[in-house]
């Protein structure tokens, strides 16, 4: 059931068991008299913020956070400020006027984990902020794999929000000296967006994320219109990346020169990945290029395609052109798009039905052509010959072809199926448990490396993997030790890429 | 967009401010017109709070002769909603004295509420799962802002301000309360 017919049905129940009771009502209201007195709203609010208060400070203890004493309980009640922080873990702080927090609430499960056993109540926001971005690095929320923080400030006031921003911002990077840390850090102001408020809601995360998501789409549709007509871009949609972690999106942001404003510093970490390298030498085989045919240079950047990180890894041939997608966390195949530079010359004849299947499979490699579905053809005149259009798919990839009246292939394209049902439920496009503990253990190898420790698979011992549905994302999470070490990861199982890396002395 | 809610009457300020205006000058009309528009925002809020449904149905009756005694003396800030159930939580508090939020009594009486409408055993059974959900299995505030924002139609924002909390804790609220009744009503055979 989707979120939206929950609240459908509610709505329903409520409208059953309300009753009709109007006639009561008129009956009252015929031999009432109105009043000329004004009672208002306002009026009653005050005494439920008295209310509040009352109890509030029967509640609240004074507490020591960071070495600091909280002193006195003249605190303006009223929020001010609200600041969300976004990494995987999710949460939001609440600031007064007088920049003190009044609460900390957790937006997913793993910011439940963070703030754990932390107080914030009375203290300052910056010593709040530099207790959660400890808490995250503690944690292993960010880490070399996945370094980066959106900060988002909400105020009514313009001017104090550009300075808590500022102020956060500062905080975070001498922690990041402090601790060694090479973090990326997104800080944005965030105003009243009705549109972007019911995205939020939607997909269960904060306003700055939503925002941000918005950013991005925004720059993708911009970079889709404005490509020229044979390049194939496709702007993103805000569910294909509502599911990314901060770390994803950063690096899309920067693939896409997305304005974050002055208040960004770092860049987002790219050590998750295989590296540039090693996709353009995956992409020129598994375009069957040999480098030497290559004319001029390889490009590659970051891309999403079919629910990943990919590289787009572009280059040309004297006579084709290829763009080649590839899973930035293993390496895998996950699209391809051949053009013919040129697509006039020699005309030959017509090709039957049963020519153009066997070029179309000939090209895709297909043997088994009983796993071949929705094939279609449409024939169109193009520069005075006829191309044929063939569309199929085997299961796993999904094909697009023209091929020309004399054989020749003007254009392929192979692209991973999109998974059946809408929400990235199970389905093809999701990682096996053994390609997760692959990634656990590659990850591992690197945090143990850096450290200076060995990692040996054969020394793993009390390994144990569950996979779980949390805020969303379908991710597996990965629990070993080995040697004097315990490793606790936690993969996404659509992407594939590390939410949570963690190495902890035994 | 796939965010356009489908209320047949929705309470959509202005039309309320119009007949809040109206019932000032006596028209027993508008009074008509605002009862439908908000009876369900109104009866599912004081069920929300009192959590009994002989009770909520007295403070609805209440609620709506405070709301046409005193609406010569609203004063349109373009919040007439907000206004109506803020005198429907006033009457709550009222009802409840110094308790705090009463227990959800399930019993006789709540039969004659949900079979107040013609409707099928098995229609019934899911709109029983539905308020028992909001009213056992979820925390004060996010029922309250659950049924401001799906029953009563509120923005998020409006709620947020209602319930004086901050937004985003009016967002995740509503989504953990979407989310518990989701998972509960797939393990949960009607």
């Amino acid at each position: 059931m989707k979120n939206r017919e929950v609240k459908d049905k509610v709505k329903t129940a409520f409208e059953s068991v309300t009753p009709d009771n109007i006639d009561n009502i008129r009956e009252q209201v015929s031999g009432a008299e109105q009043v000329s007195v004004p009672v208002t709203a306002g009026a009653k609010k005050k005494k439920s913020i008295l209310r509040r208060f009352i109890l509030g400070a029967a509640c609240i203890a004074i507490l020591v956070l960071g070495g600091l004493g909280i002193y006195g309980y003249n605190l303006n009640y009223a929020v001010a400020t609200e600041i969300s922080f976004d990494v995987n873990p999710s949460m939001t702080m609440t600031v007064n006027g007088k920049g003190r927090v009044r609460s900390v609430t957790a937006n997913n499960a793993d910011a439940a984990r963070v703030i754990e056993g932390l107080n914030f109540e009375g203290s300052t926001y910056e010593v709040a902020a530099n207790a959660i971005i400890g808490a995250m690095l503690r944690t292993g929320y960010l880490s070399e794999l996945s370094n980066s923080v959106l900060v988002s400030v909400s105020d009514g006031n313009a001017e104090r929000s550009k300075s808590v921003e500022q102020t956060i911002l500062a905080e975070i990077e001498h922690i990041f000296s402090v601790e060694n840390f090479d973090g990326a850090i997104i800080c944005q102001t965030v105003s009243d967006n009705a549109q972007l408020q019911a995205l939020a809601a939607e997909y269960g995360i904060t306003m700055g994320k939503a925002s941000l998501i918005d950013k991005i789409v925004t720059a993708s549709e911009a970079a889709a219109g404005s490509s020229e007509s044979g390049a194939q871009v496709t702007a993103y949609t805000f569910r294909d990346l509502a599911g990314l972690t901060i770390n994803e999106l950063n690096v899309l942001a920067e693939s896409l020169s997305v304005n974050l404003g002055d208040s960004a510093s770092g860049s987002a970490s790219t050590q998750g990945y295989i590296g540039e390298d090693r996709a353009k030498e995956l992409a020129l085989g598994f375009a069957g290029v040999a480098e030497t045919d290559v004319t001029g240079s390889i490009r590659s950047e970051f891309d999403f395609e079919s629910g990943v990180i990919v590289y787009e890894v572009s280059f040309r041939t004297s006579d084709y052109e290829y763009e080649v997608d590839v899973s930035a966390t293993d390496g895998g195949f996950v699209a391809i798009s051949e053009e013919r530079e040129s697509r006039a010359g020699s005309v030959g004849e017509s090709l039957s039905e049963e020519e153009i299947r066997a070029a179309a499979f000939g090209k895709a490699g297909i043997t088994d052509e009983s796993a071949v579905t929705d094939y279609r053809t449409e024939s169109e005149r193009d520069d005075g010959a006829t191309v044929y259009e063939v569309y199929f798919s085997d299961g796993t990839f999904r094909y697009e072809l023209e091929i020309r009246e004399d054989g020749v292939i003007l254009s392929y394209d192979k692209k991973t199926a999109p998974s059946s049902g809408t929400g990235g439920e199970e389905g093809s496009g999701e990682i096996t448990e053994e390609r997760a503990r692959e990634i656990a253990y590659a990850k591992a190898a690197e945090l143990a490396a850096a450290r200076g420790a060995q990692f040996d698979e054969a020394d793993v011992r009390e390994y144990e993997c569950e996979k779980e549905r949390e805020d969303g994302v379908l991710s597996y999470e990965i629990e070993f030790r080995c040697g004097k070490y315990e490793f606790e990861f936690r993969i996404s199982a659509t992407s594939g890429s590390v939410i949570k890396a963690e190495m902890e002395r035994d | 967009m796939i965010f356009l809610s489908a209320v047949s009457l929705p309470p959509e300020n202005s039309v309320l401010d119009g007949c809040i205006s109206e019932m000032a000058k006596g028209s027993a009309q508008a009074l008509d017109a605002l009862y439908e528009r908000t009876r369900t925002a109104v009866f599912g809020l004081s069920l929300s709070l009192l959590k009994n449904f002989h009770d909520a149905e007295d403070v609805m009756q209440d609620a709506f002769v405070a709301v046409y005694v005193n609406a010569p003396a609203y004063v349109s800030e373009g919040k007439p909603l907000a206004w109506i159930l803020t005198i429907t939580r006033n009457l709550c508090y009222k009802k409840l004295g110094a308790a705090k939020r009463s227990e959800y009594l399930d019993g006789e009486e709540a039969e004659r509420f949900f079979s107040e409408h013609a409707m099928s055993p098995g229609e019934i059974a899911e709109n029983r799962f539905f308020i028992e959900e909001c009213l056992n299995h979820l925390s004060a505030e996010e029922r309250d802002v659950l049924i401001l924002h799906a029953v009563a139609g509120m923005k998020f924002r409006e709620a947020a301000r209602f319930m004086e909390i901050p937004l985003s804790s009016a967002l995740s609220k509503y989504h953990r309360a979407i989310k518990k009744i989701r998972s509960r009503y797939g393990s949960n055979v009607l």
